[in-house]
């Protein structure tokens, strides 16, 4: 991670423990894009917006309790990460009747689900990385800023996580 | 393949890669960090946050006035044993002693002491457990209980204690409870006045007087459930706090065992759940315990913070960082 992000997360993060909305609002711009991605690694997609707002609120309520707030990325993962896990733990929601559920996706719509599910299915290393990259638009750099992993790491990552979906998806055309 | 395209797009666009880019667009974040709405009311809050942090200011000089009367404990904690012999890192315990930083006091199964922390606490420390002294700060003091129980009756101001479980870190906030380290990789607090924080990471539970929480080795901290709730209840939170994803069954059973004092249990445990959960929770917990007027079903749903805040309110618990008002009950 480049000093200038951890500055600038210091900064942002003094301020909202400050009780500076507008500073927390920053951080949330800045990392929203990390936290979609992670949740959409572990959740549902459908519950993947809602998961995010949830991972914000408890940063916010927690946020007297980092320690290191240029470390503030890597935290916000593991947020992210228990949260999608609070969920998994929770009850399955109500299924509806096969005759009143929507019907499933088609066309695009559906080859964008299998692409989700075949990114879901790889291992942890890849999925969340591989996600920032393809769901959000980040690049490598920009995805080693806002984690904290080495530029290295991603860079693995997304080349051995996009090996294995290629074959993944070709085995399943 | 050109690994440059999807390290930073550069390069000669892949076409896996843009194919992938165009199709997973459609699950991009796209909504707003939507605003903390606060309590709606005659004044505007940013004169509520001044009225707040005014009372705040002045509660928290009264203390700072009082400190030396109420007399924090210094780096050596006055034990005495009340039963048996307890020991201090393999001492015996005859009488009075004191408890450094870094010393842990034992208890066997037929031994009993009380520690004072200066004359802002007291920590009865049970048979048959371990408690160490980790910090003992001029305003914070850590301890923790390795092994067994102990009963706290602290008059301090709120974080000036906190105690270690192996699952979960029980804080006080101006009350008495007790703390139960189990062999079991299980832990529980049960508070009998004022509010303790249980946490543990990121999870993070508020126990009011009446209620218990249990916390589970890697897990941490359940939801708060009132000690005379039905059997029923409790085993049906225990197993959608700890048990295997989809508990569709325990939660109809929860909200069948539910009485109008479980709904703060209700409402804490919605925080963990799904939209559909928290939809049949708001109807089940509305039936036994309505919402003030402003807290909408839609508004639970969206997880609205305001909304929550309302109705924990309405139920007549007291107000948890009102931490002050707690230091009679414990006279």
């Amino acid at each position: 991670m480049t000093m200038e992000v951890v500055d600038e997360d210091t900064q942002l993060v003094e301020a909202a423990r400050s009780g500076n909305r507008a500073a927390f609002s920053q951080l949330y711009a800045r990392y929203a894009q990390m936290v979609n991605a992670i949740a959409l690694a572990h959740a549902n997609p459908a519950e993947a917006p809602d998961l995010v707002q949830e991972v914000f609120m408890r940063a916010l309520s927690k946020l007297s309790r980092l320690r290191d707030p240029g470390a503030f990325g890597g935290w916000l993962a593991m947020i992210a990460r228990n949260c999608a896990r609070d969920r998994l733990r929770a009850p399955a929601p109500i299924e509806l009747p096969a005759d009143v559920a929507a019907p499933g996706p088609q066309g695009d719509d559906a080859e964008a689900a299998e692409a989700l599910e075949a990114i879901r299915a790889l291992p942890d290393a890849y999925r969340e990385t591989l996600l920032m990259r393809l769901v959000e638009g980040m690049s490598g750099p920009e995805i080693a800023a806002r984690t904290g992993l080495a530029e290295g790491s991603v860079r693995v990552n997304l080349h051995r996580g996009m090996k294995m979906l290629r074959e993944r998806l070709r085995s399943e055309r | 393949m050109n690994d440059e395209y999807l390290w930073d797009g550069s390069g000669d666009p892949d076409p896996d890669v843009q194919r992938l880019e165009v199709l997973l667009s459609r699950y991009r974040s796209q909504s707003p960090l939507r605003v903390i709405r606060l309590r709606p009311g005659p004044i505007a809050w940013a004169q509520r946050g001044a009225i707040a942090a005014l009372i705040l200011a002045g509660a928290f000089a009264s203390y700072l006035a009082l400190l030396p009367r109420f007399g924090q404990p210094g780096r050596e904690w006055e034990v005495a044993a009340r039963a048996g012999t307890p020991t201090i890192e393999g001492a015996p315990l005859q009488g009075r002693g004191a408890l450094r930083v870094g010393q842990a006091l034992h208890t066997d199964a037929t031994s009993r002491a009380e520690i004072r922390a200066g004359s802002v606490g007291r920590i009865e420390v049970e048979p048959g457990s371990v408690l160490r002294l980790v910090q003992s700060g001029q305003q914070r003091h850590r301890l923790s209980l390795e092994r067994g129980r102990i009963s706290a009756r602290l008059w301090s101001p709120p974080f000036t204690f906190s105690f270690a479980s192996p699952s979960a870190v029980a804080t006080d906030l101006g009350c008495a409870f007790t703390l139960d380290a189990g062999e079991n990789g299980e832990d529980r607090v049960r508070v009998t006045s004022g509010w303790v924080e249980f946490h543990w990471e990121d999870r993070q539970e508020l126990i009011p007087a009446g209620a218990s929480a249990i916390a589970k080795r890697g897990i941490g901290p359940g939801t708060a459930f009132f000690d005379d709730a039905s059997d029923e209840f409790k085993s049906a939170l225990r197993e959608i706090d700890f048990g295997p994803p989809g508990h569709r069954a325990s939660l109809e059973i929860l909200l069948r065992n539910a009485r109008a004092r479980d709904v703060y249990s209700l409402l804490r445990l919605s925080v963990r759940l799904g939209g559909s959960d928290r939809g049949l929770i708001y109807d089940r917990a509305a039936q036994l315990a309505p919402p003030p007027p402003g807290v909408t079903r839609q508004a639970f749903i969206d997880r609205d913070p305001g909304a929550f805040e309302l109705w924990v309110d309405s139920l007549g618990l007291g107000n948890a960082k009102r931490w002050w008002v707690h230091w009679k009950d414990v006279f």
